[in-house]
């Protein structure tokens, strides 16, 4: 209620603070990017990358380009077949580790020597252990999400209000009620957070797995040879030397990695209403 | 709600309540026996940290006392039930839950539903002025419609004994008032037995029947006075009764010995000077 009252001018405020900030830093990435061209002085670091101007060029050919639209799609293929695995086994699993005393004393242990090693690091361990390539990335990707969903539902069902189950039960709930209305919801916030970070941890993950196993089996479906999703167009941008096309991708991802957190967020409004700001 | 259940009597058998063992055991409640009269208005106070949460904990049947037993009606409680409700210190009501799906809680936990639970809730959440916020979440409540709130999810369990742990601590002076007189006229108008736990003497004995004075850290019965003031009661009338003014005065020396023991630490030395013959004392009024 409070929150339609905002005056709009604070948003209007924030919006026009939001798109000067990326002006200012398209003009100062242009101008360092072209330095050299201009005065003869090359600005470190900064040469190398393309101008703006040029990547946004790029991108417009891109646009068009079936291949670059392939990659989207295969990297948002696999970050979701990872992620979703990871939700659908990583709740229950942490909510098994957080309500069973015997379980979390069983499990808890190797979990937690497996959890340190980073997810790339199963890359040839993924490629000998599934029979695709892409079964082997989205292995992987789905290990870059688990365990941060993991720890987040653990923590979350172990920090509820004992007043909140003490008073259920006094009111005649059963176990499984206590459960249904009064674990899961109270550990829902954690269940979110845990998502989002999830998801980004995925996007990283997908990239790089893609960039090591050279873009998956379903190559070749694009038009121009980059159909092995976003990390793979960037890998290959890179071999063939086209440095617009690198940056046009790391751009892409991130566009990507913030579409997928938004929408986490939206989601997360829509099945947890009363955690929204008033 | 004339199906309303009669009340119950909570007898405190000689209960006490240590945690940890050997020389690491504490002793919160210590060899305490009172009772809680069928119908009335029994208000517990003592300073703060005295261990009276942990009574009613184990007058909820959330934990076991050490030795003793306290009987509902007679009946060991061993456990916890619809028959003792508690209402917490700040809120317990789900915050995931509106004002109305909170109230049914309970009633839905016992597989109750349909339109005379819906009737019944609506009047409850009438009664306690929040017609208006059926639909809210706890957090768009105010601290005061929050206790109501919660009341009223107690109310709906027609508990027989009906706890309340310092229900109106953290609101505003105004608010608290308006609070208590509200909370003075739900019971007046019920027949349920209410224990009432506080540390504020101006709350005490504008709402008590029954004054249970508790010591100080671990936690024993110091006095018992009964508090004969007419009811319906007013704050405005308590402000200017003489009756009240020596209660309160008789009630606060009490306190403020015990009080005292904290600041100077012979409280430590209670156990040792433990008289348990005076907990049978009686001050009429």
């Amino acid at each position: 209620m409070l929150a339609a009252n905002m005056p709009t001018s604070t948003g209007i405020r924030t919006m026009r603070r939001a798109v000067i900030a990326i002006v200012v830093t398209l003009i100062f990435w242009e101008v360092t990017s072209r330095f050299g061209e201009w005065t003869g002085i090359q600005i470190p670091f900064m040469h190398v990358i393309p101008p703006p101007t040029r990547v946004l060029a790029a991108w417009y050919t891109l646009l068009g380009d079936a291949g670059y639209w392939q990659s989207w799609y295969l990297s948002f293929l696999r970050v979701l077949a990872g992620f979703g695995v990871a939700m659908l086994i990583g709740i229950p699993f942490g909510m098994l580790l957080a309500l069973s005393r015997i379980f979390y004393q069983i499990t808890f242990p190797p979990f937690e020597v497996l959890r340190p090693i980073p997810p790339l690091a199963w890359v040839p361990a993924a490629i000998l252990f599934w029979p695709t390539q892409e079964l082997s990335i989205a292995f992987i990707t789905f290990l870059g999400a688990f365990y941060t969903i993991v720890i987040n539902v653990i923590g979350g069902a172990r920090s509820i209000d004992a007043r909140y189950v003490q008073s259920a039960i006094s009111m005649g709930a059963s176990r499984w009620t206590v459960f249904r209305r009064i674990i899961l919801p109270s550990t829902l916030p954690s269940i979110i957070v845990g998502a989002a970070v999830g998801m980004g941890i995925t996007w990283e993950v997908v990239v790089a797995a893609e960039m090591i196993s050279g873009g998956g089996s379903s190559m070749g479906h694009g038009g121009s040879g980059t159909g092995g999703g976003l990390g793979f167009f960037i890998w290959n941008s890179y071999t063939g030397g086209s440095y617009e096309q690198i940056v046009v991708g790391m751009i892409s991802i991130g566009i990507a990695g913030y579409v997928s957190s938004s929408a986490i967020r939206a989601f997360g409004n829509l099945i947890a209403p009363w955690l929204k700001p008033r | 709600m004339n199906t309303r259940r009669k009340g119950g009597t909570l007898e405190v058998r000689d209960i006490s309540k240590s945690y940890g063992s050997g020389r690491f055991a504490k002793t919160v409640v210590d060899r305490c026996s009172f009772t809680v009269e069928d119908n009335k208005l029994t208000v517990m106070i003592g300073p703060s940290g005295s261990g009276k949460s942990t009574m009613m904990r184990l007058l909820a049947g959330f934990e076991q006392p050490t030795t003793g037993s306290v009987l509902l009606d007679g009946q060991k409680v061993t456990k916890p039930s619809r028959d003792r409700l508690v209402v917490f210190q700040e809120t317990a009501l789900y915050p995931w839950m509106t004002t109305y799906k909170n109230v049914v809680f309970g009633p839905e936990s016992q597989g109750r539903a349909g339109t005379k639970l819906e009737k019944a809730a609506d009047a409850l959440i009438e009664r306690v002025g929040l017609g208006q916020f059926r639909k809210s979440y706890p957090n768009q409540l105010s601290g005061g419609m929050q206790r109501r709130a919660e009341l009223a999810r107690a109310l709906i369990n027609d508990p027989a004994i009906m706890i309340l742990d310092e229900p109106f601590r953290g609101l505003d002076a105004m608010t608290k008032g308006l609070m208590q007189e509200y909370y003075a006229r739900l019971f007046e108008n019920s027949e349920n037995t209410h224990l009432f736990i506080t540390t504020d003497i101006d709350e005490a004995i504008f709402l008590a029947d029954r004054l249970l004075i508790m010591s100080n850290f671990p936690l024993r019965l110091r006095e018992v006075i009964d508090v004969n003031l007419p009811r319906p009661r007013k704050l405005a009338d308590i402000v200017e009764s003489d009756v009240a003014n020596q209660l309160k005065a008789t009630a606060l020396s009490l306190l403020h010995e015990e009080a005292m023991k904290s600041f100077t630490g012979t409280h430590s030395m209670s156990r040792i000077n433990n008289n348990p013959g005076r907990e049978d004392s009686k001050i009429g009024a």
